[in-house]
């Protein structure tokens, strides 16, 4: 056998092995869309930097404005939509996820998967990728140019009143009470979490449970910095605001998918 | 297989080519995640420019080109390496079959090779694709194709000696 013909062999037997595919069509495809939308937009961008700068002074010709490419919105996520868990090696002295029974496992991993869906219809354009994190129910990697970020969503039983903004308040933590209607308020954080690095959630009360919605900073790496969450406050409001984020949040609160939950969200 | 014209001609295309995709990018990448990674971002692209795509004569082959160059940049940029960090194990779980021991030795030393060098290999040798087509592919000469194809793979052969023979033990015996 000539070494061609055994490495051509042995790449055949590789592949063989290779776990099944899940359809990546219907990401792809909505993926695709963003690039499309993403690409219309910097063309009507640079055009109108040189509209500007050649016409300064003016006015738009009627009718222009019609002409703008519009995105089209995206389709909602199909189910099939499966996306591959992020799974994190613990780190030194870290305890291992407890385990929890198979059906169980399976119910949450749905959940994230549902939820990373919805996170990823309603963030903003700028993120490109949401994924859940394998068997850390409230963790989420999020990707928005080209960097990673860690997304939190805890839906936690909690008996303890909605919490307040901190009555001191200094640079390094923002804190405002927002008007989400229907008597419904909540808490929004913009924390430094580093030199002119932030963090941004969003928290409120749901039914019995308390629910956080936070982006971190992206942690530095040997080439590049750390660099501040890409989603603020208005992004989580947004979110907060949908109604199928808050379908989400009432079946987690009948269903809870965290243990009753003491300590500070978003962590 | 001619790729339909249409927007809705690329939900068939991709279905039909998605796992040979898969499996090209497996070997350039090494790892199962980031493979997949690659081949949806590939087929995003190819929504992207469907109708140049569906236009083309070889449309499969338009498809490898912009796995290739997608591997490269992504490469250079770093960010699978990143992605990668944040996962358990490069090789990911050690599938049940006999021939484990050759997969995780030809990964390791595909590995080894630079990307360019480890894209024209793949290309060559899996895609089966001509010289003068992965020279085209990677804007490269032919000259600099063949010898890094040599050099590679008489690499290749000689980390893939021992585990070969088990592997072709085990498949001759059937175990």
């Amino acid at each position: 056998m000539d070494d061609e013909t055994i490495v051509k062999s042995a790449m055949d037997r590789t592949t063989d092995d290779l776990p099944p595919l899940p359809d990546l069509v219907p990401l792809a495809i909505r993926q695709g869309r963003r690039r499309v939308a993403r690409a219309r937009l910097a063309v009507v961008a640079g055009s109108f930097a040189v509209v500007t700068a050649t016409a300064l002074g003016l006015t738009l010709l009627p009718g222009t404005a019609s002409q703008v490419p519009i995105p089209a919105a995206p389709p909602s996520p199909s189910p099939s939509a499966y996306r591959t868990p992020v799974t994190l090696e613990p780190t030194p002295g870290q305890q291992p996820p407890a385990r929890v029974p198979d059906a169980e496992r399976q119910r949450l991993a749905d959940f994230q998967q549902r939820a990373a869906a919805l996170l990823d219809e309603l963030l903003p354009d700028s993120v490109t990728d949401v994924r859940p994190v394998a068997d850390h129910v409230r963790q989420y990697r999020i990707t928005a140019g080209g960097r990673t970020f860690p997304l939190f969503l805890s839906v936690a039983p909690a008996d303890d009143e909605p919490q307040p903004c901190p009555s001191v308040q200094d640079k390094r933590l923002t804190c405002s009470m927002v008007d989400l209607g229907g008597g419904r308020t909540a808490r929004a954080l913009k924390m430094m979490m580093g030199p002119d690095t932030y963090g941004y959630e969003v928290g409120l009360r749901h039914g019995r449970s308390r629910a956080s919605l936070s982006v971190t900073a992206a942690e530095p790496t040997k080439t590049q910095p750390a660099v501040s969450s890409p989603v603020t406050t208005e992004a989580l409001l947004t979110v907060v605001r949908d109604r199928r984020f808050t379908d989400l949040l009432t079946y987690a609160d009948e269903h809870p998918v965290q243990k009753k939950d003491t300590s500070v969200v978003g962590g | 297989m001619p790729a339909p014209h249409g927007s809705d001609g690329f939900e068939e295309f991709a279905r039909a080519g998605q796992q040979r995709l898969y499996r090209t990018a497996y070997l350039l990448c090494g790892d199962a995640e980031t493979a997949r990674d690659l081949t949806q971002t590939t087929l995003a692209k190819l929504f992207q420019h469907w109708r140049k795509v569906a236009a083309a004569d070889h449309p499969h082959a338009y498809a490898k080109t912009v796995l290739t160059r997608t591997f490269l940049a992504e490469r250079r940029r770093g960010l699978r390496d990143l992605l990668a960090f944040t996962r358990t194990g490069g090789l990911g779980p050690a599938p049940l079959a006999a021939h484990a021991d050759l997969r995780v030795t030809l990964l390791a030393a595909l590995a080894e090779l630079p990307p360019r060098a480890r894209a024209m290999v793949v290309l060559r040798y899996w895609e089966d694709l001509s010289v003068e087509t992965v020279a085209s592919l990677l804007r490269c000469s032919e000259s600099t194709v063949k010898s890094q194809c040599s050099r590679s793979l008489a690499r290749l052969r000689d980390r893939l000696g021992e585990a070969h023979l088990y592997a072709t033990d085990h498949h001759a015996t059937g175990s």
